[in-house]
C-alpha cells in the first residue's frame, strides 16, 4: 500500500512543475567529426554529429533529461560485392578493378530525441523511464524504456532491472528487393519511392520490433572500487535485411556474373554479459570493461575496454583509451555466392557480420575552466580488420583483397556547463 | 481504550515518517566526543544544556551543499533561544572541505573529523545525517538526507525543541 | 611497446590492492563520489562511441544504469 502511494507521488512529481529552489540545469554537449578510409585509399563515410543533452536536476537521483542528436552522413559505404580484377557494373555506377565496390550514393541525415527521467521512490530505490524517437531519410524509430533500481547493504549494492521496447520502420530509397533476387530484376516487392515528408508515426515500409531486458548488479567493493555486472537480452522480430547491400554471384573463376540482394532472418535473439570495474589510484581512476556477446545468428564477440583517467592537477585530466573487440561471423554471412550452387535461405556479404576485429586507441583531454564549465577534446582511431584472403575465396577472388582494413578517425569537442 | 492506543500508534507512525524518531539519550561516551578545528579542541559536552543540531557533512555530498544556506538561516534565527548547529566534516582531505566552505560558507561551528570517529560513534547510516538533541540530552530527531520539501517540517522540530 | 606493458603491469598490480572487499561506511564514500569514479563519467562521449560500435559491428549492448557514487539521500 505504502509502495503504491510512493510510486503515485513519484509519478505525480514527475508531471508537476519541479521545485524551483533546488533545481540545477546541466548542459552536456559535443560535436563529433568522423572520417573513415580504407587501406585501398578509398574515402568512405564522413559524419558530422552534434549532440546536446539538457538536464533539469533536483538531485543526481531526481531529474528530467532531454537529448538531441543530429547526424549528417555522407560518403561511400561497401555495397557487399567483392573486389574484382574486372570492371564492376552496378545500377548507376561502375567500380574500377582492384577496388572493393563502394556505394557512392550514401547520404543520410538523422535526428534523434530522447526524453528521460529518474525519480526516487524512497531513500533506497528509484526508477527511470524514457521515450526515444529518431528519423532519417529511410528509417524511423520510436521506443520507450524503464528501469527500477534498488539499493541494499547500506547502499553498497544496487540491483537494476530494466526493459525497453522499440518499433522501427525502414523504407529504402532504392526500394525493397525480393530476397536473393538479381539486381537486374526490375520488379520489386514494394515501392521504394520515398515520400518527402512522412507524417509523425505514419510508418511506410517494413517494420521490426525489439524488446530488451537487462538485469544489473553494482557492488561497492571498498572505498576505492566499484564492480558492475550486467546481463542483457534483446529479441528482435521483423524486417532486418539491408536492401542497399548485395552479394556477388561468382562463376567458377571467381568473377561476378550477377549481384543478388541480401536476405537476413526475420528474428534475432541476442545476449550479453558485461562486467566492469572502476577503481581509484590516488586521484586517478581506472575503468576496465569486458563484454561477451552471443546471439542466434551465431555471432559471438569479446570486447575489452580500458580507460585511465589521469588527473593532472585540479583542472586537467587526460584519459587514454584502448578497446579491442573480436567477433565471429554470422551463420548466414557469405563472402559471395557461387553459380550452380543451391541458394541458401539467408545470406549477407555485409562485412559487419564477418569475422572481424576492431582496435581502438584514443585519448581525451578535459579541462575544468571553472566549477560550472568544462571543455573536452577526444581523438580516437579505430581500425577494423578482417580476413583479406579467406579460404572460401576462389579464382580471381584469391588475387584481390577480400577485406581491406578500415581506418576510422573521430575528433570530438565537448562542452559541459551548469547553471 | 483500544481505539485510543490505535490512534496513538497511527499518529506515532505519521510523525515518525520520514525521520526516524530514536527515543534515546546521548550517552556519556557520545558527550565526550572530541571536536577539533584550527581554533579550538573541545568535546560535545561543551554544548550540553543547549538545543544541539549535529550535522555530519562532506564536500562530496550534494545535499550538504543544498542544506548549508538553510542551516545558516536556522542558526541565525534560533541562536538567541539557545540553538547551536555543530557541523562535523568527514572529508578525508581538509583541502576539499576548505574549498567547499569557500563556495558555501558556514555560519555555524564547524569541526573536522577526517578519521570518522564521530560518525562511527553515532552509527550514522547515510550522508548527510542530522541529529537534533534537546536541552535534556534526548535525541529528538535522527534524519538522513536533505530535501527542499523537508525544510518546513525540520524547522518545526527545531522550534518545538527550543520552546520546551 | 615494452614500456607500455610495464606501465600496464604496474597499474594492474596497484589496482590489485584495491580489490580487497571491505565494508564502506556512509562517511567513507568521498572517493566513490568523484566524477572520474562514476560508472560512465563522460555520458555524451560514451553515447557517441556506443552509436559508432552499434553501426559498425555485429555486437551491441551490455550497458545499463548502475550504482556507486556518494550514496547520498
Amino acid at each position: 500500500m505504502q509502495l503504491n502511494h510512493k510510486l503515485a507521488m513519484a509519478v505525480g512529481s514527475l508531471l508537476a512543475v519541479s521545485n524551483a529552489q533546488a533545481e540545477e540545469w546541466l548542459l552536456d554537449s559535443a560535436v563529433m567529426f568522423y572520417n573513415e578510409t580504407d587501406s585501398q585509399g578509398q574515402d568512405r563515410v564522413s559524419i558530422f554529429e552534434p549532440v546536446v543533452s539538457l538536464t533539469q536536476q533536483n538531485t543526481p537521483d531526481d531529474y528530467v533529461k532531454l537529448d538531441f542528436v543530429y547526424d549528417s552522413l555522407t560518403g561511400a559505404t561497401p555495397n557487399g560485392a567483392n573486389a574484382s580484377s574486372e570492371l564492376s557494373k552496378f545500377p548507376g555506377y561502375y567500380v574500377e578493378s582492384g577496388y572493393t565496390p563502394l556505394d557512392v550514393n550514401f547520404e543520410d541525415t538523422r535526428i534523434a530525441l530522447n526524453l528521460s527521467t529518474m525519480k526516487p521512490i524512497d531513500r533506497m530505490s528509484r526508477f527511470t523511464t524514457g521515450v526515444s524517437y529518431s528519423t532519417e531519410t529511410d528509417y524511423e524509430s520510436v521506443g520507450g524504456n524503464f528501469s527500477y533500481l534498488q539499493d541494499f547493504n547500506n547502499k553498497q549494492t544496487t540491483l537494476t532491472l530494466g526493459g525497453a521496447y522499440t518499433y522501427d520502420a525502414v523504407n529504402p530509397k532504392t526500394g525493397f528487393r525480393d530476397p536473393l533476387s538479381s539486381i537486374t530484376d526490375t520488379s520489386t516487392s514494394a515501392s521504394g519511392s520515398y515520400e518527402s515528408e512522412s507524417d509523425f508515426f505514419e510508418f511506410a515500409g517494413k517494420t521490426k520490433q525489439t524488446v530488451d531486458a537487462i538485469i544489473g548488479l553494482s557492488h561497492v567493493l571498498n572505498s576505492k572500487s566499484l564492480l558492475n555486472l550486467n546481463y542483457g537480452i534483446s529479441s528482435t522480430t521483423g524486417y532486418m535485411t539491408d536492401d542497399y547491400k548485395l552479394i556477388s554471384l561468382v562463376n567458377q573463376n571467381g568473377i561476378a556474373q550477377d549481384y543478388l540482394a541480401e536476405a537476413r532472418p526475420d528474428s534475432r535473439f541476442r545476449q550479453t554479459i558485461k562486467t566492469t570495474m572502476v577503481t581509484a589510484l590516488g586521484k586517478d581512476s581506472l575503468h576496465l570493461d569486458y563484454r561477451y556477446f552471443w546471439d542466434d545468428w551465431d555471432v559471438t564477440a569479446h570486447t575489452f575496454d580500458v580507460k585511465y583517467y589521469l588527473a593532472l592537477g585540479e583542472k586537467f585530466t587526460i584519459r587514454p583509451h584502448v578497446r579491442y573487440s573480436a567477433q565471429s561471423k554470422a551463420n548466414f554471412y557469405r563472402l559471395s555466392l557461387t553459380q550452380g550452387e543451391a541458394l541458401p535461405k539467408y545470406a549477407s556479404a555485409d562485412y559487419r557480420l564477418a569475422d572481424m576485429t576492431t582496435l581502438t586507441l584514443g585519448a581525451m583531454a578535459s579541462y575544468q575552466l571553472s566549477s560550472d564549465l568544462s571543455l573536452s577534446f577526444n581523438i580516437e582511431k579505430m581500425q577494423q580488420s578482417g580476413d583479406s584472403s579467406p579460404s572460401e575465396a576462389i579464382g580471381d577472388q584469391q588475387t584481390q583483397d577480400m577485406f581491406p582494413t578500415i581506418d576510422i578517425w573521430t575528433y570530438t569537442f565537448g562542452f559541459k556547463s551548469k547553471f | 481504550m483500544f481505539k485510543k492506543l490505535l490512534a496513538v500508534c497511527v499518529f506515532g507512525l505519521v510523525i515518525w515518517q520520514p525521520s526516524a524518531m530514536a527515543a534515546q539519550s546521548i550517552s556519556d561516551a557520545q558527550w565526550q566526543l572530541p571536536l577539533k578545528n584550527d581554533q579550538v579542541s573541545t568535546t560535545l559536552s561543551s554544548y550540553k544544556g543547549q538545543v544541539i543540531w549535529v550535522d555530519f557533512w562532506a564536500s562530496w555530498c550534494p545535499p550538504c551543499k543544498a542544506s548549508f544556506p538553510w542551516l545558516n538561516q536556522m542558526q541565525q534565527k534560533y541562536a538567541n533561544q539557545g540553538f547551536h548547529i555543530v557541523g562535523i566534516n568527514v572529508d578525508e582531505e581538509r583541502a576539499d572541505a576548505i574549498s567547499f566552505l569557500q563556495q558555501v560558507p558556514a555560519r555555524f561551528d564547524v569541526y573536522f573529523d577526517p578519521d570518522g570517529h564521530a560518525p562511527s560513534q553515532f552509527q550514522i547510516q547515510g550522508m548527510p545525517t542530522a541529529i537534533l538533541i534537546d536541552r535534556e540530552g534526548s535525541v529528538k530527531m535522527f534524519h538522513i538526507g536533505f530535501e527542499e520539501h523537508q525544510k518546513a517540517e525540520l524547522e518545526n522540530l527545531i522550534r518545538q525543541t527550543v520552546l520546551r | 611497446m615494452k614500456a607500455l606493458l610495464i606501465m600496464m603491469g604496474v597499474i594492474t598490480l596497484s589496482a590489485c590492492s584495491n580489490l580487497t572487499p571491505k565494508e564502506v561506511k556512509p562517511w567513507e564514500r568521498g572517493t566513490l563520489a568523484r566524477d572520474n569514479m562514476k560508472l560512465v563519467p563522460d555520458e555524451v562521449h560514451t553515447g557517441l562511441d556506443e552509436h559508432i560500435y552499434f553501426s559498425k559491428e555485429a555486437a551491441s549492448g551490455g550497458s545499463g544504469v548502475g550504482g556507486g557514487g556518494c550514496g547520498c539521500n
